[in-house]
């Protein structure tokens, strides 16, 4: 079989259904101009009942493995300051948002704390996913689904450009911060996120 | 065998209405019993007597001319791709690994058209190795440059000749049995470069891989195409008298069509159950029914598919199938009905594999014979050769296991075999009757 298929099956293992929101985003300690988009594109009829991509989105990455996003713990004492990196945190209010912490030397990292603070709180949140994913990917958002105490992100993962530079074997760390258009009092108790080996596209034959 | 059940294949099963899911069983599993496992040397027991190595007959031999045509292509397009690819050039490492593995993979196609041990078997290995070799090199030069647009012209430009091709099979030849295989080897090859352009889905953002893997699928169809022009060339030039058998496979498919209606096999929507007039109680007779009942369900369709669109010698092929798999299936339904030993242990499965070995030795086609007989003689014994390598697997694996699904499969091709001969004589009868 040919050498590629691997590629092949990665796109296919996404069925036909639409186009997905290229993370904006840069690598920590880069020069990194934040990349900006306030939306995605809509990715057609085979969204799930209830999925927006009504959804402002900012990335950061950092070459190693470590989390670098630090968001408020109700656990911890107040005193010692925001500490936790987690995998997926809610900013829900203004205090939140300015206790979140970028660790490291980002160029982006006040541009993106100003996103997040110039949340209006009343009508929207938002989320920070943290996670690891290899260097020659770019992580994608393909939908999010919202309800007053459910939330889900659905991620998916697509090589990046030939010509971008980037090793094989090579892991980073990408922090994800989602505005979502759904305020929430506390945690959604159902929450979750998915991400696909491949990016969904369409599949129609083009004759 | 219960008159009921056999009733229940040949005559009828108008009043099954129970709605069948595609690829799903139809039984309640509830209470089933289960054959016990058995132990690796129990397996190994059963698939200890190997069985000769078949490959399916070669229709005719290709000039050497085609394949030397053929490795200069793939030399042309490996060169196109440096052995080993700097950063500079793939900046990606993924890229530059998929490029290079794909380049590898070319190499490595193209000593298997080398090794290969005919020139038929060479020219059908050639369709993978251009393909790899046009990937890597499509691939390295998208890096950088839009090719997309390009390839996927050569995409459609590409399954339109195929399609043309295909509909311009020919059934001429001096001897009709070879002529039916050589027509249904160039209408297999062609099918199947089609399958593979129309498969899957595009990206609307296509990187280099991506394009490369499209310029993949248009050489493995012009390959594919040089290799039927290659044997239908072949053909045209050993006949000496060629007659054209069009119109004769064409009353012979309608009348396969018209006899096997009148059979009444089971439908699309037959159970099971209304085959059998029960369900089954042990897992492997209900493994067993639905792999004697699957391949008949869908006889009509198969079999009319192929005339409407005038694939005529595999439509002669399909009907072969069909008849010999409603021959099976009554067999499998006599069986059941019978004292079919459980696979208790590895006796009962040893003795249904044996039979299948017995029954290719003492049929009167031989899985070299250079006809539709024989290629489906052949296909059986790969097909045996498939589920030995299924216990093979639980052996190397050190796993105990149920052989429900593996007795079921014996039994069925046991039961496929010996009706083969029948099955082919039925069909043929039907060409000769023109």
């Amino acid at each position: 079989m040919p050498a590629l298929h691997a590629t092949r099956r990665h796109l296919l293992s996404g069925i036909a259904a639409g186009m997905v929101a290229p993370l904006a985003g840069c690598a920590a300690g880069e020069a990194d101009d934040v990349d900006v988009r306030d939306e995605i594109r809509d990715p057609g009829s085979e969204l799930p009942d209830g999925a927006t991509t009504d959804i402002e989105i900012r990335s950061l990455r950092a070459p190693d493995e470590e989390p670098f996003v630090r968001v408020a713990d109700e656990d911890e004492p107040e005193e010692e300051g925001p500490s936790r990196h987690r995998a997926q945190a809610f900013v829900l209010d203004d205090g939140d948002a300015a206790a979140l912490r970028i660790d490291g030397d980002h160029d982006a990292a006040e541009e993106i704390l100003r996103f997040v603070e110039a949340t209006d709180f009343e009508s929207a949140s938002v989320v920070v996913h943290q996670r690891g994913i290899e260097a020659c990917y770019e992580r994608r958002v393909e939908y999010v689904e919202l309800e007053p105490d459910r939330y889900r992100v659905q991620f998916c993962r697509q090589l990046k450009d030939a010509t971008e530079h980037c090793e094989a074997d090579a892991t980073e760390i990408e922090a994800v911060f989602l505005r979502v258009p759904q305020p929430y009092d506390e945690e959604p108790s159902r929450r979750g996120s998915g991400e696909r080996s491949a990016c969904r596209h369409y599949g129609e034959e083009s004759a | 065998m219960r008159g009921e059940s056999r009733r229940n294949v040949l005559a009828g099963l108008g009043a099954a209405t129970i709605a069948v899911t595609a690829g799903c069983s139809v039984f309640d599993r509830s209470g089933e019993a289960e054959p016990p496992r058995l132990d690796t040397d129990e397996i190994e027991r059963i698939v200890r007597d190997p069985v000769p190595e078949t490959e399916r007959p070669a229709p005719l031999q290709p000039d050497e001319a085609s394949i030397e045509a053929g490795l200069e292509r793939c030399a042309e397009l490996i060169d196109a791709v440096p052995a080993t690819i700097t950063t500079e050039e793939i900046p990606n490492g993924v890229v530059r690994e998929e490029v290079g593995s794909a380049r590898e993979s070319a190499l490595d196609g193209r000593e298997a058209v080398e090794d290969a041990p005919d020139r038929f078997r060479s020219l059908v290995a050639l369709r993978n190795a251009r393909a790899d070799a046009r990937e890597a090199s499509v691939a390295y030069r998208a890096v950088g440059t839009d090719l997309h647009t390009e390839i996927e012209a050569e995409r459609l430009a590409a399954r339109g000749d195929v399609g043309a091709r295909l509909a311009r099979t020919s059934y001429a030849g001096d001897e009709r049995d070879r002529t039916l295989l050589v027509a249904y080897r160039i209408e297999e090859l062609l099918v199947d470069a089609r399958r593979r352009m129309n498969w899957g889905s595009r990206p609307p953002d296509p990187g280099a891989l991506d394009v490369g893997e499209l310029a993949g699928d248009v050489e493995y169809a012009a390959a594919t195409l040089d290799a039927v022009d290659a044997l239908a060339d072949r053909h045209a030039s050993v006949a000496e008298e060629a007659v054209d058998f069009t119109a004769t496979l064409e009353s012979a498919l309608e009348s396969s069509l018209r006899a096997v209606s009148r059979a009444d096999p089971p439908s699309r929507e037959s159970t099971v159950e209304d085959v059998l007039g029960r369900e089954p109680d042990r897992r492997d007779v209900r493994e067993l029914a639905h792999e004697a009942i699957a391949p008949v369900r869908r006889w009509q369709q198969t079999l009319s598919t192929e005339l409407s669109e005038g694939r005529l010698a595999t439509g002669i092929s399909r009907a072969i199938e069909v008849e010999r798999d409603v021959r099976a299936l009554e067999a499998v339904v006599d069986r059941i009905d019978g004292s079919l030993p459980e696979p208790d242990g590895s006796e009962p499965i040893r003795s249904e594999r044996t039979a299948i070995v017995d029954a290719a030795e003492a049929a009167p086609i031989s899985p070299d014979d250079r006809s539709l007989a024989g290629d489906l003689t052949a296909r059986a014994l790969e097909r045996l050769a498939w589920i030995d390598r299924s216990l093979a697997g639980y052996v190397e694996r050190g796993n105990d296991a149920r052989l429900a699904r593996e007795y079921a499969q014996y039994v069925h091709l046991r039961a496929q075999l010996e009706a083969l001969p029948q099955a082919v004589e039925a069909v043929l009868a039907r060409l000769d009757t023109r």
